[in-house]
């Protein structure tokens, strides 16, 4: 399981909406203020896609993740099962 | 402990100048703000202290930012403000209220001659950068939002798993130099918030 947390905050409304349409991806409603964006086996997201900017993408991941980091350049994101 | 002992703004905050004329010229009449208070005086309490300046601009809801002028003094080469990251993360940050105010803001200083190196909206602000006549950053923001509850609960999560995560770091004689580490260390704590909640 990959996991995701995303403090509910409007600044990552993007990656939300964009989780809810990646495919594998459960968007799981906050709790205790985060988000759970969840998956069996992979989340990938891609930058352009979300509409993110620079300091946003870079601080995606700064609710907390489980799993492990297999590529995080300037346009992809993927975590996978491990770690 | 007293929760109810608060602070109330900034008075002054403070910096050294050896560029007296263009650091008047520059906040006085550049951006605006009205010198409010100046001392002058001869050197006292350390032996090498020199006779110095002391100078108050306002800058807006009852604080001031000051600045400190020693005469004949040479500036220090380790006072020499780098243009670097490192250095750059001295700075202050005005708050202006809407969109507006920051474009007028940016107008006036380019009017003035004031480069404004980037404006960029960037997590909870939009901000405009510039330096002074010392090469000390600067910024005035517009807050897009203010804090939430969850931003204060997401902070500490953030630096507990900072802290502990740099201490293992430590233990094991290592550097603790990707944030990604940090990332994965607070998911486990959040895991175990959301747990005990559900």
């Amino acid at each position: 399981m990959v996991t995701i947390f995303v403090p509910d905050i409007p600044e990552f409304e993007p990656l939300i909406a964009g989780a809810r349409k990646t495919g594998g991806c459960t968007v799981v409603k906050p709790l205790k203020g985060y988000w759970q964006l969840e998956a069996e086996q992979e989340l990938c997201f891609h930058r352009k896609d979300l509409g993110l900017g620079p300091a946003l993408w870079n601080s995606a991941l700064m609710g907390g993740f489980r799993g492990e980091i297999v590529e995080y350049d300037r346009n992809v994101l993927r975590i996978a099962e491990g770690g | 402990m007293d929760n109810t002992l608060t602070l109330n703004g900034v008075h002054h905050s403070a910096r050294p100048t050896w560029k007296l004329k263009e650091t008047v010229e520059f906040y006085r009449d550049k951006m605006g703000l009205k010198l409010v208070h100046a001392v002058s005086a001869r050197g006292w309490g350390p032996a090498n202290h020199p006779d110095f300046l002391h100078f108050f601009f306002d800058n807006g809801a009852g604080g001031t930012i000051a600045f400190f002028y020693y005469l004949g003094d040479k500036q220090p080469e380790h006072l020499v403000h780098r243009p670097e990251y490192d250095s750059d993360a001295i700075h202050t940050a005005w708050k202006v209220d809407t969109r507006a105010q920051l474009e007028a803001w940016r107008a006036r200083l380019e009017n003035h001659g004031v480069a404004i190196m980037y404006q960029i909206e960037h997590e909870v602000i939009e901000s405009i950068y510039f330096r002074d006549p010392n090469g000390y950053y600067l910024e005035i923001a517009f807050p897009l939002r203010g804090f939430l509850a969850i931003d204060s609960i997401d902070a500490a999560i953030t630096l507990q798993a900072a802290i502990d995560e740099e201490a293992r770091s430590v233990a094991k004689g290592e550097t603790l130099t990707k944030i990604g580490p940090i990332w994965r260390a607070k998911g486990e704590y959040v895991a175990q918030l959301l747990q005990a909640a559900s």
